[in-house]
């Protein structure tokens, strides 16, 4: 249910589209999208088994590249789906980077900077529930955790959805305690909170509140229903997937159909330093399956048009196989896949050497995806905050904006 | 009271602080760290000498401190630091009936003395030593904790425990020091081991240099990184045989680390042999089989060993430690006055637990009030310089504990209080697993949405706030008539205070529009459960 912001900025959308006589594409992709989901490969997926395959090569081993709906760009073999939406999605091919950690990487990859003591660095999903202040539901991580909020204030902390089967727990009040009740409790409880804070330190008591109202907010919030994915058939759930990660992209899918800003979709077991091939294939196939469903979803319901669609990981894989048939940590070259939201579909930006070595067209930094991403999301890139300590943090360091894509 | 152990020694107060010595040296710069460079400076002191640094940082932080704790709060404050709970309501009569000008020192030496305290301190070093990782089976926890409880309660001191830990070996059941070993070194990740042993004893970040020089202390090249890895080259533990929880930790007499050579997979260096060295010093061996036994050695005599340990127990015990982050303290900085007086004595005290949490905990420093006025600037200020006490929020073993607490209320028999919760495993579980899962998500220490939701709607709470019932809120219904005397109940079996005067009024006001039924009473009590209040140690 659109909240009164959202239909007063609609509203005025309409207006000055019709004002101007036409709603055209360039036009769309000035507003900002109104929801980002992103897929986090965790543990860092191989470049080479999925967006930039290179068989026949001495660092391709043994995965085999298909043909996509874009002339010249292939896929590995196990991404069919991906391939035959290939026309609807962009891929960057040189995103360059320097953690090889998985935490510092994580770090980078979703708040945009690198891990620096002293600052905590909102993560994206804060960045964007801050652009709707007014909304009854916080950012939503589905399968892992996703980033904190840092700087921005627990009131945008992202609620972690483990289990993304079955509806949200705890959200229902205690049998027998009616809305009266709950009115009394909570307004003892408010004015608790009140009394305590007074000349005490005051961060962790404030945001404590903060969550809590937070959790009270969703409880009441008709959107509660979104969570709960066995409303959806069976033909539905078969279609996205008969695993973990297919139910979180439904899960993600029906969130954002009911007006959630950002969902961070987990996809766990990436780090394939052993039996690499094996298992990025079983990955990939179950990447394939969701992400297609998803993107089909989203586009036929008209959301993909405001809908940022994100899938990137800790980092890329190292060209050689080491001797355990595995790939080590690569944070040099990296692919990212973009869709919906005005992003320019069919591309491709940036690409490794012959032997996915090296970078050799187009490098792309973390801060420039960032850039990119808050543009398209309405985050404002170049703003300042102080870090407790004193120290102006922008919300994205440097970069440009990638315009081949917007 | 929690009960007795038997032959306990009392914690000694021996406070071998160095008023004029503490600040001067720049301890760790520059010269390489000296075994025996500690104790020798040693002089034993008084509480008051302690007291007198602290002012000292008082004054040089330019703050006034918060006035000193009342006597209920500090009961409380202390209760959830020692023993993991807030007080019972007995426990709380009996302290504030005590005539003795010293209540404070004797309820604390009550509780140091318990089995009790032990069970708790072996828990929070389980995590210290094993990670917080859900991944850790839990016969390698509950194994680890057990074997930590029965030295906490010898009163063995932290040297011993972690010469132990670092040289476990042979055929070991879970119940024993190999936890450690096992959890971080299996698989022959001997990196690992020696980065997990120097965050844990020494509270230094050394495995970013597995990859490249320290960022941070350029004196740290890779190549001491493998010099610290040799002590573990020789190592193996696996468990005995498969899912067993008997493990197997040998030391073999051949075996070298390797620096990397490019392309080697990270666990499997294949370049030159590096011998064991300690920040780059190199390390006499006595036996092929002794270098685990040569890395106690170094590790228990370095000064950054007792450092890490005190700064860490500060740390637990005013929510930040003179040094942060508590896993990467500078070797070559010089540390603190009160925290190298507090390491001192604790070398002094032969690494005893019980008489550094003592001297901690009865300090003008853990006395101040959580409130005081001033502005938000100045509060903090005072919150910094440990003049004002913060507000910390508590762990889901307190919670459980403390709910046991309320909910036991009218028995003061441990095994009995909050027996019916503790029947409810699946809900502790899901308790545990909230609480643990929020990686991430509360950096401030707010909590989560999905902790929220569940100690406003979840199954142990509901359970806690019932009204029927011999024992919690039943017991309170059954013995006050009042509504006014249950309020003051009320209030201070959660709260371990009484109400002020405008919330007895609130409250009251609530009770009467509601008719005063029982319904009502458990409306008051899940408020007060889900506050901030409670939810923290302030």
């Amino acid at each position: 249910m659109p909240r009164r912001r959202d239909v007063l900025r609609w509203g005025l959308a309409a207006i000055g589209g019709a004002l101007c006589g036409g709603f055209d594409r360039s036009a769309a992709a000035t507003v900002p999208a109104r929801a980002c989901i992103v897929v986090f490969l965790h543990g860092g997926a191989s470049q080479f088994e999925t967006f930039d395959p290179k068989p026949g090569r001495p660092t391709g081993g043994p995965t085999k590249a298909i043909d996509t709906r874009v002339d010249g760009l292939r896929f590995a073999a196990d991404l069919p789906g991906l391939a035959a939406r290939a026309d609807r999605l962009a891929i960057v091919r040189s995103v360059t980077a320097k953690e090889g950690n998985h935490d510092r990487a994580r770090y980078l990859m979703r708040t945009g900077h690198p891990p620096q003591g002293g600052v905590v660095h909102p993560g994206l999903a804060a960045l964007v529930s801050e652009v709707h202040p007014d909304l009854d539901v916080p950012p939503v991580a589905i399968a892992t955790p996703g980033q904190g909020p840092g700087l921005v204030g627990p009131r945008h902390a992202s609620l972690l959805v483990r289990d993304p089967d079955g509806p949200l727990r705890n959200a229902t009040p205690p049998r027998g305690v009616d809305e009266d009740r709950r009115a009394d409790r909570t307004a003892l409880w408010r004015a608790l909170q009140d009394d305590f804070a007074t000349g005490r330190s005051a961060p962790a008591i404030a945001g404590h509140t903060d969550v809590v109202e937070r959790g009270m907010q969703l409880m009441d919030s008709p959107r509660l229903a979104a969570f709960d994915i066995s409303r959806e058939s069976t033909a539905t759930r078969t279609r996205y997937g008969d695993d973990r990660f297919g139910a979180s992209c439904l899960l993600a899918r029906r969130l954002v159909d009911a007006g959630v800003p950002f969902v961070d979709v987990g996809l766990q077991g990436w780090d394939t330093h052993e039996d690499g091939f094996a298992r990025t294939s079983a990955l990939a196939r179950t990447l394939d399956r969701g992400l297609s469903a998803l993107l089909d979803d989203l586009r036929a319901s008209g959301r993909l048009a405001d809908t940022l669609v994100v899938c990137l990981g800790d980092f890329g894989r190292t060209p050689t196989i080491n001797a355990r048939g595995g790939r080590d940590h690569f944070p040099a070259c990296s692919s990212v896949l973009l869709a919906g939201a005005g992003i320019r579909s069919g591309v491709v930006v940036g690409a490794t050497d012959p032997d996915g070595t090296a970078v050799a067209e187009r490098p792309v930094e973390v801060p420039d995806l960032f850039r990119t991403m808050a543009h398209v999301l309405g985050v404002d890139a170049d703003r300042v905050r102080m870090s407790p300590t004193g120290r102006p943090i922008t919300t994205v360091d440097g970069g440009e904006v990638l315009r081949e894509l917007v | 009271m929690p009960a007795s152990r038997p032959g306990t020694r009392r914690p000694r107060l021996v406070l071998a602080v160095l008023l004029l010595g503490a600040c001067s040296g720049p301890l760790g710069g520059g010269d390489p760290p000296l075994a025996a460079s500690v104790p020798g400076r040693a002089t034993p002191a008084t509480p008051d000498a302690l007291d007198a640094l602290v002012r000292a940082h008082w004054r040089e932080a330019g703050v006034e401190p918060a006035p000193a704790v009342d006597d209920a709060a500090f009961l409380r404050r202390a209760s959830l630091d020692l023993l993991g709970r807030i007080p019972t309501t007995t426990e709380l009569d009996a302290y504030l009936a005590d005539p003795a000008a010293d209540r404070r020192a004797r309820a604390v030496d009550r509780m140091l003395a318990s089995d009790e305290q032990a069970e708790h301190l072996a828990e929070q070093t389980t995590e210290l030593l094993l990670g917080r990782a859900l991944q850790v089976p839990p016969p390698l926890r509950d194994g680890t904790r057990a074997w930590l409880r029965e030295r906490f309660v010898a009163e063995d001191g932290w040297d011993d425990v972690a010469r132990d830990v670092l040289t476990a070996e042979g055929e070991l059941a879970a119940e024993g020091p190999a936890g450690f070993v096992l959890a971080h070194g299996r698989r022959d990740r001997t990196a690992a081991l020696a980065g997990e042993s120097a965050r844990v004893f020494l509270g230094a970040s050394i495995q970013c240099a597995q990859c490249h020089d320290h960022p941070d202390d350029p004196t740290f090249t890779q190549r001491d990184f493998y010099g610290m890895v040799a002590f573990f080259a020789r190592t193996k533990a696996r468990p005995t045989a498969k899912r067993s929880a008997t493990v197997t930790v040998v030391d073999r007499r051949r075996g070298e680390a390797r620096m990397p050579l490019a392309g080697d997979a990270p666990e499997k260096p294949t370049g030159e042999v590096v011998p064991p060295s300690w920040f780059g010093e190199p390390v006499a061996i006595d036996a092929p089989t002794g270098r685990r036994r040569a890395l106690a050695d170094a590790m228990v005599g370095d000064p950054a060993f007792a450092r890490a340990y005190v700064n860490r127990t500060w740390a637990e015990l005013f929510g930040r430690g003179w040094i942060e982050p508590v896993d990467a303290l500078p070797r070559r900085t010089p540390p603190p006055a009160v925290l190298e007086a507090l390491a001192r004595d604790f070398v002094a005290n032969d690494h005893d637990v019980d008489a550094l949490l003592r001297a901690i905990v009865l300090s003008e420093a853990y006395g101040r009030d959580s409130r005081a006025d001033g502005s938000p600037q100045s509060i903090e200020a005072r919150v910094a310089a440990f003049a004002q006490a913060a507000v910390r929020p508590v762990d889901a073993e307190a919670i459980v504990k403390s709910l046991a607490v309320v909910a036991g209320a009218g028995t003061d028999d441990p095994s009995e209080m909050g027996a019916a919760l503790r029947r409810k495993r699946g809900a502790l579980r899901e308790l545990r697993f909230t609480f643990a899962d929020d990686e991430g998500a509360s950096e401030s220490g707010s909590g989560s949405v999905p902790q929220a939701l569940l100690l406003q709607n979840g199954e142990l709470v509901q359970m806690a706030v019932r009204s029927r019932g011999q024992r919690g809120l039943g017991h309170v219904l059954a013995t006050h008539d009042d509504p006014a005397a249950r309020v003051d109940a009320l209030v201070r079996t959660v709260y371990a205070r009484p109400p002020t005067t405008a919330e007895r009024d609130r409250v009251l006001a609530l009770l009467r529009a509601r008719g005063n039924q029982p319904a009502a009473y458990e409306d008051v009590l899940a408020a007060l459960l889900s506050s901030s209040e409670f939810l923290t140690n302030h």
